[in-house]
């Protein structure tokens, strides 16, 4: 273990004394024995944006998906290591993989608002699954965070209308709204802008900026202008020997991108593999 | 939304191979292939002809009365028969769709990949079994245990309305609904499963990130997503337990009566024509005939609407 950390280069956050929201240690994926990654050590500092970066493969998605348990799903699937959130074991027994999942939120990397729900509906749709009945309450989280996603002038007068009517990138902010609603702590982003064009992108970048006052960010993006526009830190994954992903580097996204301290993340980063 | 980039050819006729076939060869096949064509149009047209012009008689003198009569020979009436296939298929509907509901759920969500496996199979075995088969098994196993339990069960739940435990023979409305369900429960079963099955995965990921647990991703996205698909499903279900008639035959007790206590026989358009064919004279066979088209047109119009949904629910599922 100690001779592993000798040979990666992570920083963490606590260390600089930055509050933190999840801490990985030692996490590994496989599916049916096969890894897929491992080796995830990193702190994700809280209300910061934490992007994954790396060759399509190396497990960027796979690691995002163990830290709200979506691997539960699937048969075969395995996560070991820990995965703490706000120092809570997120495997243990003091959290419900429901309790997880609404405070570690998630934007998938196809805008997928419920097809046969209005875009009120789809806003409060979180809050609906928990439980939640009062219309007033109901109503106000719908405003605040179709607000908070940049897409309540656009739509205040038309919530009633079916989700699929709005465009790509407005579905898209329309899932970071109903993700927003349940007010998480974390929200973890699959590659959220890649299925919309430039300037829906770049609408949603401005917004994770905001946002991230709120709640924490964990992006994982191809686009590497996109990275180091928008996060903080940055985690460089890549394909070992035998084609599972590890992680290469953790740090600031800044000595990330001008100061690596591993050849090959500097090698990804000037886009000479990958 | 999406542009087709690829031309599909309007008519295959020269898409088929790399180059024309030889003028000879071409004039052969074609001719075969026209002949074919021709041969199924004048069947089809034929088939709806004879039915039409021998049941004109009956349009002509009585169209009123066929429809909403209730005796049989003089005026020929064919309420009991219309009623009898509506009640028979919408009861069967209601059985089939609650019991095929739960399996074709438990098929895709609950049960464990091998146990899919063998209940799908059990579910094309069902769908293969003539209906004859069903029939006798209406009238031999179903029967007898519904007489001496079944039906004094729903007397003793105070059911009147159905009819009395003690006057029932056997064969009933109720009987041949539930032999009726049973026949329609498979092709409900796979089109449902195919439905629900088609529900995007990121949808159901969506929910669970929200912190849905199992039951709310099943009530609350999966089957309203796939709701006009498994309208459709029920619809066409519906057109094969309306127009099913040997099981039905076996099972009803065939008897020209609006029968409303379902413990007691009654009769379908199908059973009917099936059963009153045998002694039927010239003036029988016409409104036999116009009982037909009746059906005609009702299965039709079932099988429309299952085709509208099942149309609707693709439509729904490519803008997710
Ligand atoms: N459900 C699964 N079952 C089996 N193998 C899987 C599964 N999900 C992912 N994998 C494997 O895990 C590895 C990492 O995949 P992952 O999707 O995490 O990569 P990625 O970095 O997100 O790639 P991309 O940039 O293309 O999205 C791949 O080899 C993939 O085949
Ligand atoms: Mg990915």
């Amino acid at each position: 273990m100690t001779d592993d950390l000798t040979t990666k280069t992570t920083t963490t956050a606590s260390s600089s004394g930055v509050k933190v929201a999840m801490q990985l240690k030692d996490v590994a994926v496989s599916f049916n024995g096969r890894t897929a990654v491992r080796d995830a050590t990193f702190d994700v500092a809280a209300n910061r944006v934490t992007s994954m970066i790396g060759p399509s493969g190396s497990g960027k998605t796979t690691l995002l998906r163990a830290l709200n348990r979506l691997h539960d799903l699937t048969p075969g699937a395995k996560v070991t290591g820990k995965i703490l959130l706000e120092g809570v074991d997120i495997y243990g027994p003091d959290l419900t993989v429901t309790e997880l999942r609404t405070r570690v939120g998630m934007v998938f990397q196809r805008p997928n608002p419920f097809p046969t729900m209005s875009i009120y509906e789809n806003a409060v749709s979180g809050l609906r699954f928990n439980g939640i009945k009062k219309k007033s309450l109901l109503d106000e989280a719908a405003e605040e965070s179709l607000r908070a996603a940049a897409l309540w002038e656009s739509v205040e007068n038309r919530l009633n209308v079916a989700a699929s009517n709005l465009s790509g990138g407005e579905q898209q902010r329309l899932c970071i709204a109903r993700a927003l609603a349940l007010k998480p702590e974390v929200l973890l982003m699959d590659e959220p802008t890649s299925a919309l064009d430039p300037i829906a992108t770049l609408r949603i970048e401005e917004l994770m900026s905001t946002l991230k006052q709120q709640v924490t960010i964990i992006i994982v993006t191809h686009n590497m202008q996109q990275a180091s526009r928008i996060s903080d830190d940055c985690a460089f994954l890549l394909m070992g020997e035998d084609r599972a992903g590890e992680l290469i580097e953790f740090n600031t996204t800044e000595k990330i991108f001008n100061s690596p301290i591993d050849s090959r993340t500097l090698d990804y980063t000037l886009g000479r593999f990958g | 939304m999406t542009t087709n980039t690829v031309q599909v050819p309007r008519s295959r006729r020269f898409a088929v191979g790399d180059s024309k076939p030889p003028t000879a060869e071409r004039s052969w096949y074609t001719y075969v292939l026209a002949a074919a064509w021709i041969l199924f149009l004048g069947v089809s047209g034929l088939f709806f002809w004879s039915i039409v012009s021998k049941s004109l008689p009956v349009w002509q003198k009585q169209a009123g009365t066929i429809i909403t009569g209730t005796g049989w020979g003089g005026p020929y009436g064919g309420l009991p028969m219309i009623i009898g296939t509506l009640q028979t298929s919408l009861i069967a509907l209601v059985i089939a769709v609650v019991v095929g509901l739960g399996t074709a759920i438990s098929i895709v969500f609950l049960i464990p990949a091998r146990l899919r496996l063998i209940t799908a199979t059990i579910v094309e075995l069902l769908a293969a079994i003539p209906s004859i088969v069903y029939g006798v098994w209406g009238l031999l196993v179903l029967s007898p245990w519904m007489l001496a339990h079944f039906y004094p069960f729903l007397d003793s739940l105070g059911l009147t309305f159905l009819g009395s435990s003690n006057i029932a023979t056997g064969p009933s409305i109720l009987l041949a609904s539930i032999v009726l369900a049973v026949m329609i429960l498979p092709i409900f079963v796979s089109i449902t499963r195919e439905v629900i099955s088609a529900v995007p995965q990121d949808l159901i990921e969506a929910s669970l990130s929200l912190g849905a647990t199992r039951w709310q991703v099943i009530s609350k996205t999966v089957l309203p997503t796939a709701r006009i698909g498994i309208m459709g499903a029920a619809f066409l279900a519906l057109a094969r337990a309306t127009g099913e008639t040997v099981a039905v035959a076996l099972t009803i007790g065939t008897i020209s009566k609006v029968q409303w206590h379902f413990f007691y026989p009654g009769t379908t358009i199908a059973s009917w024509i099936a059963t009153a064919f045998g002694e039927a004279n010239s003036n029988d066979i016409q409104a036999l005939m116009a009982l037909g088209v009746i059906l005609m047109v009702i299965s039709l119009g079932v099988s429309l609407i299952s085709r509208w949904f099942i149309a609707r629910q693709r439509k729904i599922l490519a803008k997710v």
